[in-house]
């Protein structure tokens, strides 16, 4: 669930499972009932087999005629009745778990060893052999497993082991081409690159990098081959080919108590019972397994405590009157994350205005909660996060009172954003111009085909030339440069008057950052836009803003005109940003000034100034009381979160 | 050997990407030519599609090449194998971008460590003591050796990844956009500590990056790519200042910042 929140910063040990063990993690993390189902399945299963085989115990499965045939449950020597034969129902039902059950783990077995093996061997050892499992794969896929059960059958007679490799020699290849693809991926990871370079075996790769690696996905589907099975035993020994009399396969129970329901009622009950109750016990515990080993899951609820002690510095501030005349007035905002134990803050303090026409630049690094402060402002926070303090304002209407329907309404023609992985906010499947007229038929009337003309105009503004050949392309076809122009035309075709971009040029070439900056420098000049732009890279941001607010752990601690933030910088930590890159003046080769440390996480923020462990002009004061945001330069409205600002800044005021 | 000699040359150096599904092959090198000298900084610029990460995965043979040479000290580069490609293990080692997917999530730090160490020629007596010390040369506590990497911040994985390529005492260590993940006050220390590991163990650097300032203030000579082929080369300062190619002018163009830095 927090899977889109930006934290880099290290979780903390105790609250990080990535590296435990598979096992471990789902013994931890699925509730007990259900693990106390699972294991009483599996432990009636093996006192069912212990019955089948134990000589003092079999004829309470096998011998005719114990009871009466068709006893009814609970008459007399009977708890749930008997069968055809008169054989006590519950203990052909107890063996019949043990062989479905068996027949299951081991059906998973052969599928695991095989598809494991084989999405190896198809992954990482080389083209011939992918081609090779590749067809071995699809001729598995293609081949019906009943008829493969036909032709076990005929080789070893109809019965359980011939349930057991029918299943399991063709299970396996759902297995293989996961564990194949999954192998795809892994093998262009760094750590695998790093271990051929340090010229290490393929198998010994295999073995101690990728194995451990695939390991999740081997237990998952082994989950769902363990129910595959018992429904599949029931099914082929339903048509004859499973279990054969007398033994008592939940599939061949079900089969006998079917045949003969004229008769009595209570085998097919009881069986089909037993059945379901199992398959949904299965499932369920499968469907945890999944939540809980699927690495998007995994990511656990940063921050534990709630410390806002700081939150409340700001009070210390006359409050300021909102600027009604501001596009976006963001007056004392913070947001808390919600996690297991309780909220933790994660933005605080957030106080700003965004004038027509206006743009601010958000700098920080990971972790400084710059992300977070622009969703805010659009009222649309991540799941798990919310608005726990202040009031942000549209064209001077406070959004925590706008109904939810008319917030959403007004939120794409008021404010748009784009991100930093353009490929990711477009949909694979719908051709660019498709996806822009969406964004249009979202708010008005008519037809799609209606809107091509401004589609096709919006597309060329943003630089798509041939708009027309653009219109039908997908997005797969565009490169990162012209799917970001295409994003920017999704939403600005709605003209919106505030656009953030959150990172937008992060990840594209030099080159193409220059052209989409200018793009958007532009268009906000023709459609008279504000724009706030986030990124972490002070000189960029230097570039496009007028504005820039320098945040840190999840505050803002520099707010100033871009001249004098960057010319000037008076917060050690924007200083200590701006000298972290190295120049072309610098002599090469020489040490860079850095900034020590990290970010610390919502929740590890210290108590006064969140900056001081880093700061290298930290003063006693600076860890005891939370230094309030001040004007620091009347003339340029500049202000400041510092106790000792840097020198070099006070040159500002002369 | 000192300071100056020539460690790897690469000559006339190309690589095609066969096309797959309809898409046209891809030259990836074309015609490369470069000189690597022991303890200097080979600074490649270049954006995506250059090359430059095709390049650095040739240099310790991940890939092939279709043709052309690249030797170390005499030794074959692209045809090596037994005694020979061991040697060439030994002595160029690579660092990568990513610091989320450089460490292996399921084993600890220790474990990467050691699985590098037991590659070196001469793998220390005291193993163990070895790895605390190759922690510390790299600014991490010995505490960490038994975290695991999603433990460290990327700052410090990308430490671990540097000791883990220092821990076979190469003489030449690729760093394929070593500092392109981090953020700009961690990339000034990794960048430091690169400085500092090179001058005290006399380490060759192929340092490849598509940030133009990053490249030149780590570099003794630069060389410009595009398309895979060279445009530029020489002396970092030199090309900033009197850029022949139109495509590195471009580039110096579209470093972010140039005019407030400049005034």
């Amino acid at each position: 669930m927090t899977a889109t929140i930006d934290f880099d910063a290290p979780a903390s040990p105790s609250a990080s499972v990535a590296a435990d063990g598979s096992l471990r993690r789902i013994v931890r993390g699925v509730p007990w009932p259900l693990l106390a189902a699972v294991a009483l399945f599996f432990v009636a299963g093996a006192i069912g087999l212990v019955f089948l085989v134990a000589p003092d115990l079999k004829p309470l499965v096998f011998k005719q005629s114990l009871m009466r045939a068709f006893s009814a449950p609970l008459s007399r020597g009977g708890f749930l009745g008997a069968d055809q034969l008169g054989r006590p129902l519950e203990w052909r039902l107890l063996a019949g778990l043990g062989i479905s059950l068996g027949a299951a783990a081991a059906v998973t077995l052969i599928a695991s060893v095989l598809g494991l093996a084989m999405g190896l061997l198809g992954g990482f050892f080389g083209l011939t052999a992918d081609r090779l499992v590749t067809v071995v794969i699809d001729l598995t896929w293609a081949y019906p497993t009943i008829l493969l059960a036909v032709v076990i059958a005929g080789i070893l007679g109809p019965g359980v082991w011939t349930v057991i490799w029918a299943l399991g020699l063709t299970l396996w290849a759902a297995l293989a081409r996961i564990v194949r693809a999954q192998v795809l991926v892994l093998r262009e990871q760094d750590f695998v690159l790093a271990a051929q370079a340090l010229g290490y075996s393929r198998f010994y790769i295999a073995t101690r990098h990728l194995i451990p690696n695939l390991m999740p996905i081997v237990i998952l589907m082994a989950t769902l081959f363990v129910a595959l099975t018992i429904i599949a035993e029931a099914g082929l020994s339903f048509i004859g080919l499973g279990a054969q009399s007398p033994t008592p396969s939940l599939g061949k129970t079900l089969a006998e108590g079917f045949s003969f329901a004229s008769s009595s009622i209570w085998p097919l009950v009881f069986g089909a019972l037993t059945m379901i109750s199992l398959v949904i016990v299965l499932n369920a515990f499968g469907d945890r397994v999944r939540d809980i080993l699927d690495p998007k899951g995994r990511v656990p609820l940063p921050g534990r405590r709630l410390r806002d002690a700081a939150r409340r510095a700001e009070a210390a501030l006359p409050a300021r009157a909102v600027d009604r005349d501001a596009v976006i007035a963001v007056d004392d905002v913070s947001v808390a994350i919600h996690g297991r134990r309780g909220a933790t803050t994660a933005v605080s303090d957030l106080s700003l205005t965004l004038r027509p026409g206006q743009t601010l630049g958000i700098v920080g690094e990971s972790g400084s909660g710059k992300s977070l402060s622009a969703r805010a402002i659009t009222g649309l926070l991540p799941e798990g996060l919310s608005l726990s303090g202040g009031r942000v304002f549209w064209d001077g209407v406070d959004i925590a009172g706008l109904p939810a329907e008319k917030l959403r309404d007004r939120r794409g023609r008021f404010v748009a954003m784009v991100f930093q992985d353009a490929r990711a906010s477009l949909d694979p499947l719908y051709t660019i111009g498709e996806q822009v007229s969406e964004s249009l038929a979202a708010h008005f009337p008519g037809p799609r085909r209606s809107f091509r003309p401004k589609v096709l105009e919006m597309l060329a503004r943003v630089g798509l030339s041939d708009p027309e050949i653009f219109y039908d392309r997908y997005p797969h076809q565009l490169s990162g440069g012209q799917l970001q122009r295409a994003a920017l035309a999704g939403v600005l075709v709605l003209e919106p008057r505030v656009l953030i971009a959150d990172e937008p040029t992060t990840g594209l070439d030099a080159t193409t950052q220059k052209k989409i900056v200018a793009l958007v420098k532009a268009l906000q000049r023709e459609m008279n836009m504000s724009v706030i732009w986030i990124s972490h890279d002070l000189d960029l941001v230097g570039e496009i803003a007028d504005e820039i607010v320098v945040a840190y752990a999840g505050q803002p601690v520099e707010i100033g005109t871009v001249e004098e933030v960057l010319k000037r910088p008076a917060h050690p930590y924007t200083l200590g940003l701006l000298e972290s890159r190295p120049q072309a003046t610098m002599a090469p080769k020489s040490p860079l000034r850095s900034v020590g440390g990290t970010v610390p996480d919502p929740g590890d923020w210290p108590p006064a100034c969140r900056f001081a462990p880093r700061c290298r002009r930290a003063l006693a004061i600076c860890g005891t009381t939370p230094p309030p945001m001040e004007l620091f330069d009347e003339g340029s409205g500049r202000r400041l979160r510092c106790y000792n600002p840097e020198p070099g800044a006070a040159e500002a005021g002369a | 050997m000192s300071r100056g000699d020539v460690l790897l040359s690469v000559e006339h150096l190309s690589k095609t990407y066969r096309g797959q599904g309809g898409r046209p092959a891809h030259k990836a090198l074309d015609d490369v030519s470069l000189e690597l000298r022991a303890s200097e900084t080979l600074g490649i610029v270049g954006e995506s599609g250059s090359g430059k990460s095709t390049l650095a995965r040739v240099l310790v043979r991940l890939t092939g090449a279709d043709s052309g040479r690249a030797d170390y000290c005499g030794v074959d580069l692209l045809r090596a194998r037994g005694a020979d490609a061991l040697f060439l293990t030994r002595q160029i080692q690579i660092v990568f971008q990513d610091p989320n997917s450089s460490m292996n999530p399921r084993r600890t730090i220790r474990q990467a460590l050691l699985e590098a160490a037991r590659v070196a020629e001469h793998p220390p007596a005291d193993i163990q003591g070895s790895l605390a010390r190759m922690m510390e040369a790299v600014g991490l506590s010995r505490e960490k050796l038994d975290a695991y990497p999603h433990q460290l911040s990327g700052g410090q994985r990308q430490r671990v990844a540097i000791a883990r390529a220092l821990a076979v005492s190469p003489r030449v260590v690729v760093a394929d956009e070593c500092v392109s993940a981090l953020d700009v006050s961690v990339q000034s220390s990794i960048l430091n500590l690169m400085l500092e590991r090179q001058r005290e163990l006399g380490l060759a650097y192929v340092f490849i990056s598509h940030d133009l300032s990053v490249v030149h203030h780590m570099s003794d000579r630069m060389i410009v790519m595009r398309s895979g082929r060279i445009v530029e080369a020489g002396n970092p300062s030199e090309i900033m200042r009197n850029p022949q190619d139109p495509y590195t002018r471009e580039l110096i163009a579209s470093v972010p910042g140039s005019g407030f830095r400049a005034a």
